[in-house]
């Protein structure tokens, strides 16, 4: 765009910024609530069920006092949520029972192996369903709509874990195309880690496409019977043209939105996901934890993976903003 | 098509009214052939869970010398490594997977419907705190909550039951918090206020009827993604326990056959497809009825 | 009229096709004929609903998915209807602009005004930074008092009056030969309705443009119209020039509908004489599809249709069974006349 605003006025973003924050932390202490709740709702001693099977070696005594009192359990429970907060505010997660190191320096190490995961699956997926909700939306009711659509529904359907087994089985056991499971660091081997990558990163696709594909679709059909649309064809645009040009740039914001909120979830679907094919990232990590029973793992992760949400909905929410200068004249007067 | 129903409506501007909305919103929306197709699917879908028990081989009955079976005339989907009849136990696993996700929905419907109407009604405070509670359990992936919470509270059925409707219940409250707040502006409801209904009865009886449409939509895909993450668990340990037959259950069970017995991954998981797409089917059959803009093409007005 | 027509429609037609096969679907408009010359300028009145931006729309080619035109649409001796988009599409734009009621609605709300406009002349072949300059002349035409500000706002950030004359440059950008204007003034204030008028006669004189205008309100289209189509519930009901319609309206309808023109008669509107509303157009009735609410109906209006019959050689057209009609015939009308001049 070449033609520069001079009246550039003041800037948006630190208002919005304020405002979201004022939205987000308040969300963020009722999750360590609900984390800290449920955590409470095991059955037993809160410092037994924090220590777990460290319970079974020497000196276990000893720990379970120690850390009965650093966990105040002598204290009213509001006394005791404050402690635990400070401690998560500082970044301190607790002990892994089973490995014995630090819960926060071990989601650090799983994050990145996951993350890998969870952009092949959503990206391609993004890109994906951009043109196939697009194409299915120019002519809804059209044989390639009905496919697509019937594709959609299927994606939604079917159940991921089932999808991941069904690929592992086809294209890992036996066509063996593919390694059926495990992983490799890129630093190892780079193409080593992508051949791993495929079939787990494969399983989220095929569920974000059918999720995505079916947001553009009714998106796109929105704008489409926009008036900004009709007066567009009056002015004798090539329909081509008014759907990369008006429609895409209209649709784009929302897309983000849903793809954030997206990319928040499959943190839920990676776990069935890693666990079938040994993907050890932070989904493994929880399911082993559970196994297990390493209760600081899986707070550590469950909280950990909320901030996550709430901050990419935040970026999500500031990409909306810059995509759509409506929206983004009238913050502070929503709510 | 339903475009056309709109177009026509939108081109004679005076010739309808939207008084359509209201009271035959409901008759319209099942009168859509995508609801007409999601509502037979869920017929097939329950005949099966619930008939199939009372005609099929009993799901429990071990036959060792039949194990692992492809599809024959003495057991139609053929059987598992204890030679228990598949289909017997698809049929017992929808029944369990069925009542399942309907109970935990239904209980997330009605906690969260009230919470949405008392927060979009009420006042400002109200709403901001029950918002920013439902904003902070929609934080957590849905999947990974429910693990959670099952985890903390131990496996069981009981236990999955609670933890769907947590992670369910604020879908229902935030679509009727919309709604509420649509609605609280709108005249009748003004109207019904002014007249000096107490505003808690304005809430049910007024704002309940018009939440319901939509409501019904939420409903079936609800189940739909419910028996999802019940299928999830269960294959994850977490739920539904053995010998109790579950479809997420077997699939675990069919884990260590993926390269000896393949049939025994996808019998379960078709089932699972199927009743998860009749919900979704029926609910955006319905959602259809409801809107019938949603056509597509070019609008005129 | 001549046979040198710019627009000529005739027997126009436009049904939405029906929801399940072999229902013949409602009809919208029947049998419009209209007609225009180059650079003059065309209002078509009548009550929503009645057709009128149906019949706009044909013209463009923007019916939607669900109608089906029938009849001809001859622009510059060429047939526009049933042609595919890509044979309307040199057309649109380049021949005949459009102008919209809701001005904001029409305008891409995320990207700026001089981009949608500098986009708009680009399609004629001009590089970027000339139809940038184009793009900021237009918009000082259409009279904004800072072209340049105002090509770098978003629509959201300007009035309504603005919008509205930034989608007017908008549609004139490609320097059509016509343009339909359909309610531009109406969701405007009455002081801007004024502006927005005044504007578009202009850029008709400057520009040598013929112009459709069409209305609800019949002081909007009389102050800037050479000729007047009346239209009642998908048909037109009168045609003629200007001046003999306002003069000597030959329907029934078009009387009543001057009579309640605040504008043009004073505050007193006879909403007396326009009982009730419109028969929608898809509701299929015997005779005068007016006869209900017209308070000079004889027994055969409620039962044969009347034909569009010429009242006087300067292509002054009614369709009433009652023709001559004039209110002097009628006592009623004739004392109601009286006591007003």
């Amino acid at each position: 765009m070449r033609l520069t605003p001079r009246n550039r006025g003041s800037a948006w973003w630190p208002r919005w910024l304020g405002l979201r924050l004022a939205q987000a932390i308040p969300v963020l202490l009722l999750a360590s609530v609900l984390v800290f709740g449920v955590t409470r709702l095991s059955p037993g001693d809160p410092a037994t069920v924090q220590l777990g099977m460290r319970l079974q070696r020497p000196g276990a005594e000893q720990a379970l006092a120690a850390l009965r009192n650093e966990m105040g359990l002598d204290k009213p429970i509001v006394a005791q949520y404050g402690i635990w907060l400070g401690h998560v505010a500082r970044g301190n997660l607790g002990t892994s029972a089973r490995y014995g190191s630090s819960v926060s320096s071990l989601i650090a190490q799983k994050f990145p192996i996951t993350l890998e995961l969870i952009l092949a699956g959503i990206v391609p997926a993004v890109i994906a369903a951009t043109l196939l909700g697009t194409a299915a939306a120019k002519r809804p009711g059209s044989p390639l709509d009905l496919a697509v659509n019937g594709f959609a529904l299927f994606g939604l359907a079917v159940p991921t874990f089932w999808l991941a087994l069904l690929l592992l089985i086809v294209f890992g056991v036996d066509l063996r195309w593919l390694p059926a499971s495990g992983y490799t660091s890129p630093g190892t081997s780079i193409g080593d880690n992508l051949r791993h990558l495929v079939l787990p990163a494969a399983s989220l696709f095929i569920y974000e496409v059918a999720i995505l594909t079916r947001f553009v679709r009714a998106k796109v059909i929105e704008q489409l019977g926009e008036e900004y649309v009709r007066t567009a064809i009056a002015k004798g645009m090539a329909p081509r043209r008014i759907l990369t040009r008006h429609v895409m740039r209209n649709s784009l914001g929302p897309l983000v939105t849903v793809s954030a909120l997206e990319f928040g979830t499959l943190f839920g679907a990676i776990v069935v996901v890693e666990e079938i094919f040994r993907w050890p990232g932070l989904g493994l990590l929880t399911i082993d934890a559970i196994t297990d029973r390493d209760f600081p793992v899986i707070e550590g992760v469950v909280l950990t993976v909320a901030a996550i949400v709430v901050l990419a909905n935040l970026v999500a929410d500031g990409t909306n903003m810059m995509l759509n200068p409506r929206v983004r004249d009238t913050v502070g007067r929503r709510t | 098509m339903t475009d056309v129903a709109s177009n026509v409506r939108v081109a004679v501007p005076g010739a309808t009214t939207d008084a359509g909305r209201q009271g035959s919103s409901l008759r319209l929306a099942f009168a859509d052939p995508v609801a007409i197709a999601g509502l037979i699917a869920v017929g097939v879908v329950l005949l099966i869970a619930v008939a199939g028990p009372l005609v099929l081989p009993d799901p429990n009955a071990i036959d060792a010398p039949a194990a692992l079976q492809g599809p024959s005339g003495a057991h139609l989907l053929g059987t598992d490594p204890f030679g228990r009849d598949l289909l017997s136990r698809v049929a017992e696993g929808l029944r369990t997977s069925l009542w399942l996700s309907a109970l935990s929905v239904g209980a997330a419907a009605l906690i969260g419907v009230p919470l949405g109407l008392i927060a979009g009604f009420g006042g400002a405070v109200t709403d901001a705190v029950i918002a920013r509670v439902l904003d902070a359990v929609l934080a957590f992936p849905t999947l990974l909550l429910a693990l959670f919470v099952v985890a903390a509270l131990g496996p069981g059925v009981a236990h999955l039951a609670i933890a769907l409707a947590l992670v369910f219940m604020p879908y229902f409250a935030r679509l009727a918090r919309s709604e509420a707040q649509e609605l609280r502006t709108a005249g009748f409801v003004e109207a019904a206020t002014a007249y000096g209904t107490p505003r808690i009865k304005v809430l049910f009886s007024v704002a309940l009827p018009n939440v319901l449409p939509p409501l019904l939509v939420q409903l079936s895909l609800s189940v739909g993604f419910a028996i999802l993450a019940e299928a999830g668990l269960s294959f994850l340990g977490l739920g539904v326990r053995p010998p109790q037959a579950a479809l997420g259950l077997m699939l675990k069970e069919a884990q260590d056959y993926v390269s000896t017995f393949p049939w025994y991954s996808i019998v379960p998981g078709v089932a699972i497809m199927l009743a998860v797409g009749s919900c979704m089917l029926l609910g955006e059959g319905i959602d259809r009825g409801l809107d019938p803009k949603r056509g597509g093409g070019f609008r005129e007005r | 009229m001549s046979g040198e027509a710019l627009v000529r429609v005739a027997g126009l037609t436009v049904t939405a096709r029906g929801r399940r096969r072999g229902d013949d679907g409602a009809t919208i408009v029947r049998d419009v004929e209209l007609e225009l010359d180059r650079g003059k300028t065309l209002g078509v009145v009548g009550e929503s609903g009645s057709g009128k931006s149906t019949v706009a729309l044909s013209i463009l080619g923007l019916l939607g998915p669900g109608l089906h035109a029938e009849g001809s649409v001859a622009f510059d001796g060429r047939e526009l209807l049933h042609r595919s988009e890509p044979e309307l599409r040199p057309i649109r734009g380049a021949e005949i602009g459009a102008v919209f009621q809701n001005p904001f609605r029409s305008l891409n709300p995320s990207l700026r005004v001089g981009v949608q406009i500098r986009e708009t002349v680009m399609l004629d072949g001009h590089e970027r930074r000339a139809a940038e300059q184009t793009a900021i002349e237009l918009l000082g035409q259409v009279g904004l008092p800072d072209p340049e500000r105002a090509a770098a706002s978003y629509p959201h950030t300007l009035s309504g009056g603005m919008q509205q004359r930034v989608a007017i440059a908008l549609s004139i950008a490609r320097d059509p030969r016509l343009l339909i204007a359909d309610e531009p003034t109406t969701a405007l204030d009455v002081r801007v309705q004024a502006q927005i008028l005044e504007l578009l006669a202009r850029l008709v004189r400057e520009r040598d443009m013929a112009l459709i205008l069409i209305s609800h309100d019949l002081g909007v289209v009389a102050s800037v119209a050479d000729r007047i189509a009346v239209m009642y519930s998908g048909r037109v009901v009168e045609s003629g020039p200007a001046a003999d319609v306002f003069r000597s309206a030959a329907h029934p309808y078009s009387h009543a509908l001057l009579e309640s023109a605040p504008r043009l008669r004073g505050p007193h509107g006879l909403a007396a004489s326009l009982r009730g509303s419109a028969t929608p157009p898809s509701v299929p009735m015997d005779g005068c599809r007016f006869a209900p609410r017209c308070t000079f109906a004889v027994p055969r209006c409620s039962t044969n249709e009347p034909p569009l019959e010429v009242v006087d050689d300067r292509g002054h057209r009614a369709a009433c069974w009652e023709l001559p009609w004039t209110p002097t015939a009628h006592g009623d009308a004739a004392e109601l006349r009286k006591s007003r001049s």
